[in-house]
């Protein structure tokens, strides 16, 4: 085999010759050529560094010669400059502005297409066919992909793929990669990899690795992708010298390491200390412009929006990298959870290095230093950590990672995004501004009271909605029209369709109403998620509690604005003469027929007996749950006999984009439903 | 003014929170002010602007606490309720003291009623049952001022999510 573009090349006596798989051996510079060159016979794009305005970016390149040969960059806080090498390496530099995730998790990408159904007269979403699928049949080889950056793509990996959701169009593109990896043998000012444990030297994840030297690079497989490949190039045995240098180099860069960073009890650590004055001296100098999250490898936060076309071409959904500096990203209808600044960045630092663990069993930093040098202020998350560390509180216990059974990884895992399409069957108008949409569900759909579905439109979007009932396969989900998507989905009528996944999230704790009062506190559209649970109670207690009703009553205690803003009132008339049941309602404005309670859902359950053992499910406006805490905490209620429903801007409901964040948790997959005890460090806080 | 109290009015009397802590001699005199009264759903209780000179305590039932709105409509627009074991009427805690809302039986009720001024004598001749009284009307006042802040929030509207 000869490269047409670079005829020296070759073979050499060792092609063909059969080395111990994992075996170092030594390759002439010019086999980088013949490496290329067999690359793309295979049909991989090739993405690897080259120069471009002053940096050293990832594109697409051709030969050794579109790397930047005899360049390195100088980087510090807010600082990126190249500078000439004294030699004509082809990897002697450490990271730009760019990382491997913009080829993997793509910046911007279509997710659906709306496409219009002639016979039926109905817009439909188009199937996952539609979904990216990888980059060509050939896949895409990355070349001089760093330690560092290989543990991104394999925390990327847990995020995207090893999850119970997996994300199809990542997972076609990450298994169409070839990688080729390069040891670092120098350490710029910014990194500090050896803290993180990721780096400099490359030991898994990697089909070639190189080590380069000036006339030679060290080979070495790590994949029979890439042993079939090495097989290919003009190798041998590498020398002694070369197996030295090799050591001495990654000694040598791990003492170089500009920055470092103690990762010793970090993320309790800065969960215990969330009050801290650095968050408010970091706040004055962040920009929140989001640069350390675009550049970050491991940042995986998306939005997902419709987007619709003036012209001809269809609506589609399409998906962008988000920043949790953005406003938008905590933000649902109107509420925004991080406001200001130092929420912002608070939020990034305690995810990045401290929920991450609980989130995906590793921190989210690989010690690569990017957002130091790119952010225009020059804000050194090294320098931060320490300045909390300095002056700490002790650290908090975070929940534990929790991976995915391995029982359950032996079976297909569901697609994200993917979507059923139900029929509306009937539409019930509850409150000027709530309906009831009852959908005819697949058969053997099964949801438990508390978790919620994704609704939507094709064309016009999707939005979480908690289950509200269920009955002889007729699901039912109660919409409060509160933005666009809302509003399409309460002008549904009979006999349309739309589309459905789920369900998500935790439920609440049924099994634990057995035997002990419950008291059910709801507010608003509270009370969606929790009337199947007054449902099953109201049915299972008519025979078992009626005996024993003194020890094992179910009390509803629920609060709306105002009477006609009441939902349920059918069955709120129903549960009121069941014997089991004690229903008190109350209403923060009257009008002049209602001769019912006025005042909050607290002024209600003030006047009610709480006792320490029995069951508090609450579901409600944030503050009004807030408040409910607070009055059980007054009357000893032990935390873990009180369960809250969370929301949050949830949008991909798998615990993929982000958005939900709640500290350690997603909401969209750890709650809605959480026990008191797990989120009591968080509820309340401002900023989060 | 007996000085002890039979057992069901013990139990009734140190079952309402606006006793808590008085001895039982204490509570005796306190007590002896206090004569019950049942009154019929749909009936006027205090009317707004009125001198506050009655003190009651709701033992069942149901009352609302109303307040006239100049030029809005013919009615009054209810702006909390009371039930079981509430104060009503604490502005007669104070003295040359007015309602500040009027009250409306919603259900048929029954009440303790008392003189404020013959309660404000007996706190200040005695400024333990004074400082007893004082503080368990000010925890009931204190809830019902932080349950109307939450309540005036318009936590359910949409912009609040």
């Amino acid at each position: 085999m000869v490269d047409p573009k670079h005829p020296d090349s070759k073979q050499s006596d060792a092609i063909g010759q059969s080395f111990k798989p994992g075996t170092r051996l030594s390759m002439p510079r010019t086999g980088l050529a013949t490496l290329f060159t067999l690359l793309s016979a295979e049909g991989f794009r090739l993405v690897g560094p080259t120069l471009r305005n002053g940096a050293i970016v990832f594109d697409d390149i051709a030969t050794p010669a579109d790397l930047p040969v005899g360049w390195t960059d100088k980087q510090s806080p807010g600082g990126y400059r190249l500078e000439k090498r004294a030699d004509q390496r082809a990897f002697g530099f450490v990271v730009g502005p760019h990382s491997w995730k913009q080829y993997l998790f793509p910046p911007k990408e279509t997710l659906y297409q709306a496409t219009f159904d002639p016979v039926a007269q109905l817009w439909r979403q188009s199937g996952n066919a539609a979904v990216g699928s990888g980059n060509g049949a050939g896949g895409t080889a990355f070349i001089g992909v760093r330690a560092c950056d290989l543990a991104a793509i394999r925390i990327q990996d847990r995020v995207f793929i090893d999850g119970k959701y997996v994300d199809p169009a990542y997972d076609n593109r990450r298994k169409a990669s070839f990688i080729v990896a390069v040891n670092c043998l120098e350490a710029g000012d910014l990194c500090f990899c050896d803290s993180m444990e990721t780096g400099p030297e490359v030991t898994t994840g990697y089909d070639i690795c190189l080590t380069e030297f000036d006339d030679t690079f060290l080979v070495q497989a790590g994949s029979g992708r890439g042993e079939a490949m090495v097989a290919q190039l003009p190798v041998q045995p590498a020398s002694q010298a070369e197996q030295k240098d090799l050591a001495s180099g990654l000694a040598r860069c791990r003492r170089q390491m500009g920055r470092q960073l103690d990762t010793e009890d970090l993320p309790g650590l800065l969960f215990a200390n969330l009050d801290h004055a650095q968050w408010d001296r970091v706040a004055q100098r962040c920009l929140a412009c989001g640069n350390c999250t675009m550049v970050c490898p491991t940042c995986f936060c998306y939005s997902a929006d419709e987007v619709a076309d003036l012209g001809e071409d269809p609506a589609q959904r399409e998906r962008r990298w988000d920043s949790c500096f953005s406003q938008q990203h905590s933000q649902i209808h109107g509420a925004t959870f991080q406001p200001t600044i130092k929420d912002r960045y608070r939020q990034w630092l305690t995810h990045k290095l401290a929920s991450w663990t609980s989130q995906f069993g590793t921190s989210g930093c690989v010690g690569c230093g990017r957002c130091i040098a790119w952010c225009p202020v020059g804000i050194d998350l090294t320098e931060e950590v320490a300045a909390i560390k300095a002056d700490a509180e002790t650290p908090v216990p975070l929940p534990a990672y929790q991976p995915v059974p391995t029982a359950q990884a032996a079976e297909p895992f569901a697609t994200l995004f993917a979507t059923i399409e139900a029929t509306v069957t009937e539409v019930v108008a509850e409150t000027p501004d709530v309906v009831t949409l009852s959908l005819v569900m697949p058969r053997g759909y099964q949801y438990r009271p508390g978790q919620f579905n994704m609704l939507s439109l094709p064309g016009i979007g999707e939005v979480p909605i908690s289950v509200s009932g269920d009955r002889n396969g007729i699901v039912e989900h109660t919409v409060h029209r509160v933005g666009n998507v809302s509003a399409a989905l309460s002008a549904l009528r009979p006999g349309a369709t739309l589309g459905v996944r789920g369900p998500y999230g935790s439920a609440w704790p049924l099994a634990q109403t057995p035997g002990r009062p419950v008291t059910i506190v709801a507010g608003g559209i509270g009370l969606a998620p929790l009337r199947s649970v007054m449902r099953s109670l109201a049915e299972q207690d008519r025979t078992t509690v009626a005996r024993n009703i003194d020890s094992q009553w179910v009390r509803l205690v629920y609060g709306a604005r105002e009477p006609e803003a009441l939902l349920f009132n059918r069955e709120l008339a129903l549960w009121r003469q069941n014997a089991a049941l004690r229903v008190a309602v109350t209403v923060d404005h009257s009008t002049a027929d209602w001769t019912g309670n006025v005042g909050t859902v607290t002024t209600l359950l003030r006047r009610k007996e709480m006792p320490v053992d029995g069951l508090y499910l609450v579901c409600g406006p944030e503050v009004m749950m807030l408040a409910v805490v607070r009055l059980l905490q007054t009357a000893q209620i032990p935390p873990e006999n009180i369960y809250l429903s969370m929301e949050r801007n949830m949008k991909c409901a798998a615990g993929h984009c982000g958005r939900c964040q709640y500290g350690p948790y997603f909401i969209c997959k750890d709650g809605p439903v959480f026990r008191y005890d797990q989120v009591a460090f968080l509820f309340g806080r401002r900023g989060f | 003014m007996t000085g002890t109290l039979n057992s069901v009015d013990a139990r009734l009397f140190r079952g309402l929170s606006l006793f808590a802590g008085l001895d039982d001699k204490r509570l005796a005199k306190i007590a002896s002010q206090f004569t019950p009264l049942d009154i019929p759903a749909e009936a006027e209780l205090l009317q707004e602007g009125e001198d506050a000179d009655q003190l009651y305590i709701l033992l069942e039932g149901r009352v609302s606490l109303s307040v006239a709105i100049p030029g809005r409509a013919q009615h009054e627009t209810v702006v909390s309720t009371l039930s079981r074991g509430q104060l009503l009427g604490w502005s007669a805690l104070l003295p040359n003291n007015f309602w500040k809302a009027s009250a409306h039986t919603l259900k048929p009720c029954r009440l303790l009623r008392a003189s404020g001024k013959a309660i404000r004598d007996l706190c200040e001749r005695d400024h333990e049952i004074g400082y007893c009284l004082m503080k368990n009307a000010l925890v009931t006042v204190g809830q019902r001022l932080e349950d109307c802040r939450l309540q005036s929030l318009n936590i359910f509207g949409s912009e609040d999510g």
